[in-house]
């Protein structure tokens, strides 16, 4: 089975670290690299090629805006961003697509990130 | 084993610390709750809680008071504050046992709850100087305060006696066979005590004779 490969760019280090905990205990997932620094993304994209980037919402709720530039240059990766409670999910990939997920479970949000894999779409289509 | 109760609003935040607190074999998740209420009711089936700084109106102060306000024997840790001392200070004050920020680590959160079950803080050098700093600021008021009081209020001997008494943890009927008097006339003492010093319980009354007797 192949793994998602997710960087955690969260500047929280608790939400961060306890993320990654939970990610190591998912088989088909696996955290390829860990930044507090929003800044340094664009080469950590490069260098590790993710899937996935857990990012942190706004105080709005909204992605920040450098992230979703980031998108355009970087159009296989997509983006799960999280307010500090976890009450308010969004997923994220290119220009064209923007999802809000509510009140998630744990296993409701593995499922998402499963069922919106880049290579699970591109199987499909 | 450390019987631990969560209390946080979302099923996510929910989740993922449970994932991540049931790997330790010293710790034991023994209910999650999402409300103030519910987490009350729960809390003497449990050591240590865990509650969220972002519970809805102000939810982990009120919880923390009443947690205090009930002497339940649960203590409060409180989850995700940002790292600054005011916000700490007033978890401090409303009876929080210890905290964990933002920014600490999963280890930190660990050494947390460990360390509130066991009745110790841990907090960092910044803090323990704003708290510290604090408590001088209060013992100055509480001085200025007390001479005040001790200026005012006339005991009479007997009810100075009765202070000690009380200060010593002694029943009504204790004190009653100790001064071999009449239990209903130390419950006359007790009550005028109150009323001199505008305290509403005998307990109160002990704590004000203890910091009298080291002035």
């Amino acid at each position: 089975m192949q793994s998602q490969r997710i960087i955690l760019a969260n500047d929280q280090r608790l939400l961060r670290e306890m993320f990654r905990r939970v990610i190591k205990k998912i088989p088909d997932f696996k955290v390829v690299g860990e930044i507090a620094d929003l800044g340094e993304l664009p080469r950590m994209i490069e260098r590790l090629e993710p899937q996935w980037v857990l990012v942190s919402l706004n105080q709005d709720g909204k992605l920040p805006q450098a992230l979703c530039s980031l998108l355009a240059d970087y159009p296989k990766v997509r983006l799960l961003a999280m307010d500090a409670d976890g009450s308010e999910v969004k997923i994220k990939w290119v220009e064209t697509h923007e999802e809000d997920l509510k009140d998630l479970s744990l296993g409701a949000l593995v499922e998402a990130l499963r069922s919106q894999s880049p290579w699970e779409l591109s199987v499909q289509s | 084993m450390i019987r631990l109760l969560l209390v946080n609003e979302f099923r996510l935040m929910c989740n993922v610390l449970a994932s991540v607190l049931e790997d330790e074999s010293d710790i034991e998740i023994v209910g999650i709750t999402t409300n103030v209420e519910d987490a009350l009711s729960q809390a003497s089936e449990s050591d240590v809680m865990l509650v969220s700084t972002r519970l809805p109106n102000n939810g982990a102060l009120r919880l923390t008071r009443a947690v205090n306000e009930a002497e339940l024997p649960v203590r409060v840790l409180i989850l995700g504050l940002a790292d600054t001392e005011a916000e700490v200070i007033e978890f401090v004050e409303a009876g929080a046992s210890g905290y964990v920020l933002q920014d600490d680590s999963v280890d930190n959160l660990l050494s947390n709850i460990r360390a509130a079950y066991n009745g110790e803080a841990l907090v960092s050098p910044g803090i323990a100087g704003a708290l510290m700093a604090r408590v001088s600021e209060l013992a100055q008021l509480f001085a200025t305060v007390d001479g005040t009081v001790a200026e005012v209020v006339d005991f009479t001997p007997r009810e100075r006696e009765i202070m000690q008494l009380l200060a010593e943890d002694m029943t009504n009927q204790e004190i009653a066979d100790f001064l071999v008097i009449e239990v209903g006339t130390v419950k006359n003492h007790v009550h005028n005590i109150l009323e001199k010093l505008g305290v509403s319980s005998r307990h109160e009354a002990a704590a004000y004779w203890a910091l009298m007797s080291q002035r």
